[in-house]
């Protein structure tokens, strides 16, 4: 089981790079919807991508890599998942 | 708060019964002399106990929540002023999620066991209470539908009529009013509609760019009720299609 690497960080530059965490995923998602409502990519697509990314994280909570933030990892991607896949559910989309 | 239109596609023969039901449940309530003031945030009910209580609105908001450990929310339903809540306190032994204030609120609370008690022996208090569970029951079909089947713009559309329909029948704001306040933050209105806030925040600006609503500090103002009726129609049940009150004059209510 590895260690919790936030444990080992300043409070300082944790939230530091908390900032960036929380920056990046919300950067992210505003770039999939726009790809989305631009129909550059197929939602169905970015959903399997993101999908992939769960996988991948539950995965790491299964072998034990920092697995209470993969957990947390995985429930936000989950959210992703769910907020992209409702762009789609109408006719005409 | 008396007006019959509130109980929704009621049987006719029941109205009187569910008048007199709302009266003797007020009355009930405040000889239970136990008024609440509490600050937004607060836990009423916590997720897997036993609880006692059965609520009431009198004003502010509060919400019924279930959480995951990774972080996931879901805010089931929403309660508003004149709502009974915690009906299931008198059946059930567990509470399994967690209820809470969104705003500043005033409430009143009963003891499940002399609720009971008046529940067992008033057949209108018998039918105004069943009626609280057949309204949310009606509620939690429509948003099942909303979140199966509804795109996140289709969803937000049918949350801002509900609410300014559901916030016109209990008197809190005129029948034809077009503005409310609306205390929930854009993260939970996220986790009511079950999409991210950076979603919610998008779908915002589009409505707002379009003229048709908008949420500025806690108050949604209305500017078109025809194309937001339009967008949120698919996901509005028979009810809320023909009711004034949601839709505006495109509902004809035909009681």
């Amino acid at each position: 089981m590895s260690k919790d690497p936030a444990e080992s960080l300043k409070p300082e530059l944790l939230q530091e790079h908390l900032a960036y965490a929380e920056a990046s995923i919300m950067l992210l998602e505003c770039l999939l919807l726009v790809l989305i409502e631009r129909k550059l990519i197929p939602m169905d697509a970015l959903v399997e991508a993101v999908e992939t990314a769960i996988e991948t994280k539950r995965t790491q909570v299964k072998d034990g890599m920092h697995p209470q933030i993969a957990a947390v990892a995985a429930g936000v991607l989950s959210k992703i998942a769910n907020s992209v896949a409702a762009t789609g559910r109408h006719p005409g989309s | 708060m008396r007006d019959p239109a509130r109980f929704a596609h009621h049987r006719p023969d029941l109205e009187s019964s569910l008048l007199a039901g709302e009266d003797k449940l007020q009355q009930l309530m405040r000889d239970a002399g136990s008024r609440m003031d509490l600050p937004a945030g607060r836990v009423l009910i916590r997720a897997g106990t036993d609880h006692e209580f059965v609520y009431r609105l009198i004003s502010g908001w509060a919400c019924r929540t279930r959480s995951l450990s990774d972080g996931r929310d879901q805010l089931i339903l929403v309660f508003l002023p004149g709502e009974l809540f915690a009906v299931k306190s008198m059946f059930t032994s567990c509470h399994f999620d967690e209820v809470r204030t969104l705003s500043d609120a005033v409430l009143q609370r009963i003891h499940y066991k002399e609720l009971h008690r008046a529940f067992t022996t008033d057949v209108d208090l018998t039918n105004r209470c069943i009626w609280q569970v057949v309204e949310e029951e009606r509620r939690l079909h429509s948003w099942v539908f909303g979140l199966g089947q509804g795109s996140a713009e289709e969803r937000l559309a049918l949350l801002v009529i509900d609410f300014r329909g559901r916030l016109a029948l209990s008197g809190v704001i005129e029948r034809n009013a077009l503005t409310y306040r609306m205390p929930l933050t854009q993260a939970q209105l996220a986790d009511h509609i079950g999409i991210t806030a950076v979603h919610v925040n998008r779908i915002l600006k589009t409505f707002r760019e379009s003229g048709i609503f908008s949420i500025r500090e806690g108050e949604v103002v209305i500017t078109n009720l025809e194309e937001l009726t339009r967008r949120a129609y698919p996901l509005l049940d028979a009810y809320e299609r023909r009711t004034p009150e949601y839709v505006g004059m495109q509902g004809q209510r035909s009681e």
